[in-house]
């Protein structure tokens, strides 16, 4: 048995008044990195950021678990000093605050600053205000940066590459591989074991091509209704759209489909 | 009445609002207690200062620098101050930077009470000559037992041609003190006047509306003020400047918090002349649910060839942006002191070490105030 990084129970969320995630439950352990696919609006950040702790989701049922330990009613900052880190999908403009002071204050690992943001190409942002007047692709540069400094255990994604140019996806790919661990071999026998887990949003699947990832979730409606290896799931979405998926959901089963349908209830 | 000499107390005062009690780092010193000079010092051949009265004897000159920038008639407070000088003569400092001159470290004046229910009325007047550049703190403060009062402060200041003056002002007042400063700057071609002010501290009514004129072309202005009202307590602050002279420039910046107390941000640039610039920008941060801010900015453009702009934001800390940094790992108290430190970080251009000291020291106490 491996350990578990993440366990989502049941989790029933509400945010702005209406109920968005309908019953979810999955686990993360220790080590893999899983995939959230799903089209728009259907709740993906919205449990990614419920993962996190942020306020204006409420959770109505159900019970979410860091390593065991019940973090369903833990604040948001507790969360992220027990290991939890995000990267925005739309990072907010922080006035006032450059992006070197706060990464000063993450600075838990001993990485060097200077050279992961030259790295990253964002040497040049590092006097600046967080994330105001950055470009798309910086901003994403901007979040992976902030992560690998901050160095978490379960490192939640949103989007890390949409709106990237096919190059800097490369680019992200390979710190995210590293944020996730991946040069560590995950061998549970030699006991080789990388502790870092990852959960990533993505609609392309692009970041797929730099940064393996163990299993997939399709999630519609606020409910996931697939689970599967991720190079075969986005084949499915890829050719028959999501209206399969839903489908297999619905009748429980079908044929050609090569996701494992979700438990229905 | 001289009064009694000051005390270990109110030499820490005096400290808070930026007087170095040896002189160290400073070009000179000039000190009222109550209505009384308690020291008059330069350090260097550049500063020439003197009492005002004594000034109005040694020159015939300084009478025609007297009233010019500012109306003894314009409201009861300057009226006050000038039936004063009728009856008693002007208590205040004549203070002249000398052609050419250069000084980084700064002039320090203070003017402090320590009688309870005094009203102190103070004339100054500073002229910086042509070529001239240097820095003035002036720190305003009361004993710590003084609860009630008045300070109204006259200043006329001068600048002649392509010379710099900045002028650095931190009051420390107290919960019933009535503060009605009244300042005049006319600045001749070339020159620029830069006007820094820090309030963090009570007083019943701080209110004041400093007019730069700016007369000469090429001449600059830049006022920063930087507030925190606590509870109970009224700023009422603005800046004006008269862009009369082709090539000039005015910029009012304003930071302002309230703890619950209220603050007003005014702000007017009046544009008379072409190829002339002018930004006001007011940003006000709610760190409690009472209190008011008020921004009142006012652009009068009276030649089709300026440029004149303002911006202003007020609220409190926005929830999403303390949440970003919180999903980092900072607490909630260290995402606001950082959000506050941010909101209160703006560019004060040009000063020297000892003045940024004095700066950064009062920003991180507002810094520990607001929290
Ligand atoms: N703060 C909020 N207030 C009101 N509604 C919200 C709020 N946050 C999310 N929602 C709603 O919840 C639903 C799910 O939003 P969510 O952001 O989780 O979708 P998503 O799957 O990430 O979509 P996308 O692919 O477009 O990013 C949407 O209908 C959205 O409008
Ligand atoms: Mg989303």
């Amino acid at each position: 048995m491996s350990e578990i990084m993440l366990a989502v129970d049941d989790l029933w969320v509400e945010v702005g008044g209406k109920i968005v995630i309908k019953g979810i439950s999955f686990e993360i352990p220790v080590g893999k990195t899983h995939i959230l696919f799903g089209p728009n609006g259907s709740g993906k950040s919205t449990l990614l950021r419920t993962i996190m702790g942020f306020s204006a989701y409420k959770i109505i049922k159900g019970k979410i678990f860091f390593r065991e330990n019940d973090i369903t009613k833990l604040p948001l900052a507790e969360r992220a000093k027990l290991g939890i880190g995000i990267s925005f999908q739309e990072a907010p403009a922080i006035t006032g605050v450059k992006l070197n002071q706060l990464l000063q204050i993450l600075k838990n690992n001993g990485a060097d600053i200077e050279e992961m943001a030259t790295n990253l190409k964002m040497e040049n942002h590092l006097m600046r205000d967080i994330n105001a007047g950055f470009s798309g692709g910086e901003k994403k540069r901007s979040e992976i940066l902030q992560l690998i400094i901050q160095n978490p255990n379960l490192v939640l994604l949103d989007e890390p590459e949409s709106g990237v140019d096919i190059g800097n996806i490369e680019l992200l790919g390979k710190y995210i591989d590293k944020l996730l661990q991946k040069e560590v071999h995950h061998n549970e026998m030699l006991g080789n074991i990388r502790s870092k887990s990852g959960l990533i949003i993505t609609h392309t699947g692009h970041i797929l091509n730099y940064v393996p990832a163990d299993k997939s979730y399709v999630i519609i409606n606020g409910k996931l209704v697939c689970k599967g290896n991720p190079s075969e799931v986005l084949e499915q979405i890829s050719n028959n759209g999501f209206g399969h998926c839903e489908e297999c959901f619905r009748r429980e089963v079908i044929k050609d489909f090569k996701g494992i349908c979700y438990e229905t209830k | 009445m001289k009064q009694n000499k000051l005390n270990k107390d109110d030499i820490e005062k005096m400290e808070l609002v930026g007087l170095a009690p040896d002189d160290k780092d400073r070009a000179g010193t000039f000190t009222v207690i109550d209505d009384e000079i308690d020291k008059s010092k330069s350090k260097t051949e550049g500063v020439e200062i003197l009492g005002l009265s004594q000034a109005l004897k040694k020159y015939d000159w300084a009478n025609d620098y007297m009233w010019q920038l500012v109306d003894p008639h314009k409201d009861e407070f300057t009226e006050r101050v000038w039936k004063y000088e009728q009856e008693h003569g002007p208590v205040g400092q004549f203070l002249r930077f000398k052609k050419g001159m250069i000084s980084k470290e700064p002039f320090q004046s203070c003017f402090f009470i320590k009688l309870d229910r005094f009203v102190q009325t103070v004339h100054n007047i500073i002229i910086v000559e042509d070529e001239a550049e240097f820095h003035i703190i002036t720190g305003c403060a009361v004993a710590s037992y003084v609860n009630s009062g008045m300070h109204i402060g006259i200043t006329e200041i001068y600048l002649e041609k392509n010379a710099t003056l900045s002028y650095t002002m931190i009051h420390d007042w107290a919960p019933e003190m009535i503060v009605r400063p009244r300042t005049g700057i006319r600045i001749d071609s070339g020159s620029k006047f830069f006007s820094n002010y820090i309030s963090l501290r009570e007083t019943k009514i701080t209110q004041m509306y400093p007019t730069a004129r700016l007369v000469g072309e090429g001449a600059l202005v830049k006022f920063t003020s930087l507030i925190l009202a606590p509870p109970n307590s009224i700023y009422d602050l603005g800046s004006r400047a008269y862009l009369s002279a082709p090539n000039t420039s005015a910029e009012i910046i304003s930071r302002v918090i309230t703890k619950g107390g209220t603050a007003i941000s005014r702000g007017n640039i009046i544009a008379e002349a072409p190829h002339t610039r002018g930004h006001l920008e007011c940003n006000g941060l709610f760190l409690s649910d009472d209190g008011n801010i008020d921004a009142v900015p006012e652009l009068t453009a009276k030649v089709r060839d300026t440029d004149l702009s303002h911006e202003a934001a007020l609220g409190k800390i926005s929830e999403e942006k303390l949440e970003y940094l919180m999903a980092r790992g900072l607490t909630r108290d260290e995402s606001t002191q950082m959000m506050i430190k941010g909101f209160l970080d703006i560019d004060i251009l040009g000063l020297p070490p000892a003045l940024e000291k004095e700066i950064r020291y009062n920003l991180n106490l507002m810094e520990d105030e607001a929290l």
